[in-house]
């Protein structure tokens, strides 16, 4: 059973782009553009970890990692915001708002994967071929 | 009468007098006692004489009384002769009948008769001695004697003249001792007297009366000479007041004096201060009367008592018109009310009110500033309103239009953040794409690549992260010079941050075949400030040395100066030239924008690296020489929690 | 004054008339007084061994003297001592301390009478002419009318008897 990793990012290049490094690392990806549809599909089926775009359009960023830390569901579940470090506070509102970490936008391909692995128990983190 | 003269007789002739009336006193008293006594005794030994007499006689004639013989008897008695006093005797038979008699004086022969009684005593002239004649106790007969006082009152009367003698004879001596005496007592006694009066015709109370005496005398002296002491403190005192009052006399008059100059002064004062107060209540009305506002004195009941020349112009009313009307009287009702209330707000509160106030005139609205404030007399006591009304139609629209600009530079400001908020998520959105699927590609991701691909792609993604790196500094420099830059302060571990710079650069060195050492004092630990930004800078700085060093070595070294880790970063490259060293910090000049631009870089670095560390509390400097390379000095506070 | 007068004349008469009182009447008085003079001869006289019992006065010889001794006896004591007169007609039936009554005239027994008189201490009163020079104690003589007596004083005191020297003094004559 293979690690599950929600991202919620509303940027379809982004998406692909991240969706592609993950699944090319044998994660399982799932995919919500906007807020709403992300606490929905994290609700419906918890995944091991999420990854949260701050700067979403609609929702606050940061509302949305309350909301999902809300669910008892995803209690337990790890959020990393990917922040695009426009604003200094980000990192620290990111965490206030129940995000264990984040990433830094842009992504970098070379790390990406390293630092979200960090984020998880060793158990979920792939094999790589 | 002798009272009185007994009064004014001196001292001595007193205390003699007394002395001799207690002599002469004591010696009569005890020599009348003594002579009565001695009387007394007299009459006892008489009459015992008399008895024993008696009973003698008695004795001899027994034996003839009992025999009878009356002549035996007779010639007995008549022995009594030479008894002296005895007058008369008689012996009585046993039945008390005369037997025998002897009369001393031939006339009692005829004139006295033996009395029959038997009482012994003495009955004023006689002393009468009965004395039964026993003779084996029987009586055998009765002794008579009759005896004369006369020896007896010889006696009192001798005793009486030699009291009398004794009285006189003593009289002078007690006179000459008492007169010596009495010196003991009204020695003193003048003494003191003649002191006393020397003391009261000089009232000189500092003379003093010696005695060594503890006797009533001597306290008498002590006591005098407390009281001349008592008077004499008193008499200084007295002097003392007496001089303290003459001194607050004159300090009085010269008071008195003082104070009548002063009042002059005073008045003169106050004639000239009411001439000025005249000339300052008109200098007062003309200034009011020339100011550019209008200017309006109230009383508590509303009326005008004052109005300015403004006031008149611009209300259109006259001088004599307003005085002593009301606000209702020469306004509309509407605004009669408010400067009503206006006041009483003022009266009430007692302190100076503001009120802005617009009204209607030809040529538009104008707005008002109402400034009024009360006006007290010198107990505090408010009596009036004062008011001045200032034109501020014209401020009021700068001040619009400044509120106008004003909110049009917060919006541009806002703007400008949104612009700057939104550029750095658009700007690096696409970039996110570009870097991120080439490193995909370049990783091998989506299959297999060839050199050719390879060579390629890696120019793409190089140029896409050239292009972040500009974005970012154009990024930062636009927030530092609007301000918008903010830094955070958190503790971390220095050595962790170098190391990471140099693990960054180290790819770099190696190919350039550049020596990069790193010595860090072991005092450096933590350091408070901004992880980030710290290493941006340093990595700009030692990624510089790198750039511009060719070969030879770069050495980083940090260590603890005061409350500062600074960090000498020397390079052994083309160093700088000194004219050029002035404009290093300053933004896109990057030294050499010759054609032979062989240095990549964004010129911003050392201006953004230079801004920063302002931010942050430290600085940096430069020191370089061409062809010899540079050092580069960055200071940073280890505690930066203030920034 | 009054009071004095009857008593002045009572003194005068009776100073006038010195021999009233004790002789009342010749003769048969001068008995009558020599009794008292006797019993008042004890009151001026001391024996010196005394007898207790009573005091004798006896009376040599038949003499008139007796009866109005033993009227004085009868109401009168010597000493305290009952008086006794008896008449005697000899001498030796005299006892001690007493006196004796000498009426006799005779002279010539005197010595003897005398004798034993002294030897038992008895008084003896005459009242004969010369009979006290003769060694009789007192003797009773007249003179002037009036009754004195002589006083042998030596036989008084052989007699062991010692006189008051009051007696002695109103005696007429004191033979030593």
């Amino acid at each position: 059973m293979s690690t599950k990793v929600l991202i919620i990012e509303d940027n379809e290049q982004n998406m692909y782009m991240v969706t592609y490094l993950l699944e090319s690392n044998n994660y399982e990806v799932v995919q919500a553009f906007n807020g709403v549809t992300g606490i929905k599909k994290a609700n419906e089926a918890p995944p091991d970890i999420i990854l949260l775009d701050i700067q979403l359009p609609e929702m606050n960023g940061y509302e949305i990692a309350r909301e999902l830390k809300k669910k008892i569901k995803l209690k337990n579940t790890p959020i990393i915001a990917v922040t695009s470090y426009a604003m200094v506070g980000d990192k620290e509102k990111a965490l206030e708002a129940g995000a264990v970490g984040y990433i830094e936008k842009p992504i970098d391909p070379d790390t990406f994967i390293a630092q979200m692995e960090a984020y998880l128990p060793e158990k979920m983190i792939t094999k790589k071929e | 009468m002798l009272i009185k003269k007994y009064r004014n007789m001196s001292i001595k002739n007193k205390l003699v007098m007394i002395i001799i009336s207690g002599s002469a006193f004591a010696i009569i008293l005890g020599l009348t006692i003594y002579s009565i006594y001695d009387v007394i005794n007299y009459k006892k030994e008489m009459l015992n004489n008399a008895s024993l007499n008696a009973t003698l006689v008695g004795k001899y004639c027994t034996a003839a009384l009992i025999f009878g013989y009356k002549d035996e008897a007779a010639q007995i008695i008549k022995e009594i002769s030479e008894i002296p006093d005895v007058l008369n005797a008689c012996v009585y038979d046993k039945d008390d009948k005369i037997f025998a008699y002897y009369n001393r004086n031939k006339a009692d022969e005829t004139t006295f008769s033996f009395p029959a009684g038997k009482n012994t005593g003495y009955d004023g002239k006689y002393l009468h001695v009965f004395k039964e004649i026993l003779h084996q106790n029987e009586k055998a007969g009765v002794m008579y004697l009759r005896v004369s006082t006369a020896s007896l009152s010889e006696k009192i009367i001798g005793n009486i003249i030699i009291i009398f003698i004794l009285l006189i004879a003593l009289s002078w001596p007690v006179i000459f001792v008492a007169s010596k005496l009495q010196r003991l007592i009204s020695e003193p006694i003048l003494e003191l007297a003649e002191i006393t009066t020397r003391v009261s015709q000089n009232q000189d109370f500092s003379i003093r009366v010696a005695t060594d005496r503890k006797d009533s005398i001597g306290v008498l002296y002590n006591r005098f000479n407390e009281m001349f002491e008592q008077i004499d403190k008193q008499q200084k005192e007295v002097d003392r007041a007496n001089s303290d009052l003459r001194s607050l006399n004159e300090k009085l008059e010269e008071r008195v004096s003082q104070r009548t100059s002063e009042l002059e002064k005073t008045n003169e004062e106050l004639m000239r201060a009411e001439k000025a107060h005249k000339e300052s209540e008109q200098r007062l009305k003309d200034i009011l009367n020339h100011a550019p506002i209008l200017v309006y004195i109230n009383d508590l009941d509303g009326r005008y008592i004052f109005v300015n020349n403004e006031f008149e112009r611009l209300m259109e009313l006259k001088y004599e018109d307003v005085i002593n009307k009301t606000d209702k009287e020469l306004f509309p009702p509407k605004r009669a009310e408010r400067n009503i209330a206006q006041n009483k707000k003022v009266i009430i509160s007692g302190q100076a009110q503001i009120f802005e106030n617009a009204s209607e005139k030809k040529d538009g609205i104008h707005y008002f500033y109402d400034i009024l404030f009360p006006i007290a007399d010198s107990s505090g006591k408010i009596y009036a309103t004062s008011g001045w009304t200032i034109d501020i139609t014209d401020r009021k629209k700068a001040e619009d239009a400044l509120k106008v600009a004003k909110e049009q530079a917060e919006s541009a400001d806002r703007l400008k953040s949104a612009f700057l908020a939104t550029m750095s998520h658009e700007l690096r959105t696409p970039l996110n794409s570009i870097i991120g699927f080439t490193g995909i590609l370049l990783k091998g991701l989506a299959g297999h690549l060839n050199a050719e691909q390879i060579k390629q792609l890696t120019m793409a993604k190089g140029s896409g992260q050239h292009l972040l790196a500009l974005i970012n500094d154009v990024l930062d420099i636009s927030k530092i010079e609007a301000g918008e830059l903010v830094v955070s302060s958190k503790p971390f571990e220095f050595a962790k941050s170098i190391n990471k710079v140099i693990s960054i650069v180290q790819p770099m060195a190696d190919k350039k075949g550049i020596d990069l050492r790193l010595y860090l004092s072991p005092l450096i630990s933590t350091i408070t400030s901004d992880q980030r930004r710290i290493e941006q800078i340093y990595l700009n700085l030692i990624n510089n040395a790198i750039k511009f060093t060719e070969k030879g070595c770069v050495e980083i070294n940090c260590h603890i100066q005061d409350d500062k880790i600074v960090t000498r970063i020397k390079d052994t490259g083309i160093g700088i030239a000194e004219e050029d060293l002035d404009k290093l910090f300053k933004p896109f000049s990057q030294v050499d924008t010759g054609l032979t631009r062989n240095h990549e870089g964004t010129g911003l670095g050392l201006s953004i690296s230079k801004r920063l560390l302002e931010i942050l509390g430290g600085s940096i400097a430069v020191e370089s020489k061409i062809g010899e390379g540079s050092i580069f000095t960055v200071t940073l506070p280890i505690n930066g929690e203030n920034l | 004054m009054k009071k004095l007068i009857v008593p002045f004349f009572i003194t005068i008469f009776i100073a006038s008339c010195p021999h009233l009182l004790p002789q009342a009447a010749n003769g048969v008085k001068y008995e009558n007084v020599m009794a008292v003079y006797i019993f008042n001869f004890t009151k001026f006289l001391e024996w010196k061994n005394d007898n207790p019992e009573c005091f004798y006065i006896w009376v040599l010889g038949k003499s008139k003297i007796t009866e109005p001794l033993i009227k004085i006896a009868e109401k009168e004591n010597v000493n305290g001592k009952k008086l006794i007169i008896e008449e005697i007609k000899d001498v030796d039936k005299v006892k001690k301390c007493g006196v004796l009554f000498i009426s006799n005239e005779d002279e010539s027994i005197l010595p003897s009478i005398l004798k034993k008189t002294m030897e038992k201490n008895i008084l003896t009163v005459s009242n004969t002419k010369g009979f006290a020079n003769k060694g009789v104690c007192i003797n009773f003589v007249l003179s002037d009318d009036k009754m004195r007596f002589e006083i042998n004083r030596k036989a008084v005191e052989e007699s062991g008897i010692i006189p008051s020297t009051r007696l002695l003094s109103l005696a007429l004559k004191v033979y030593e």
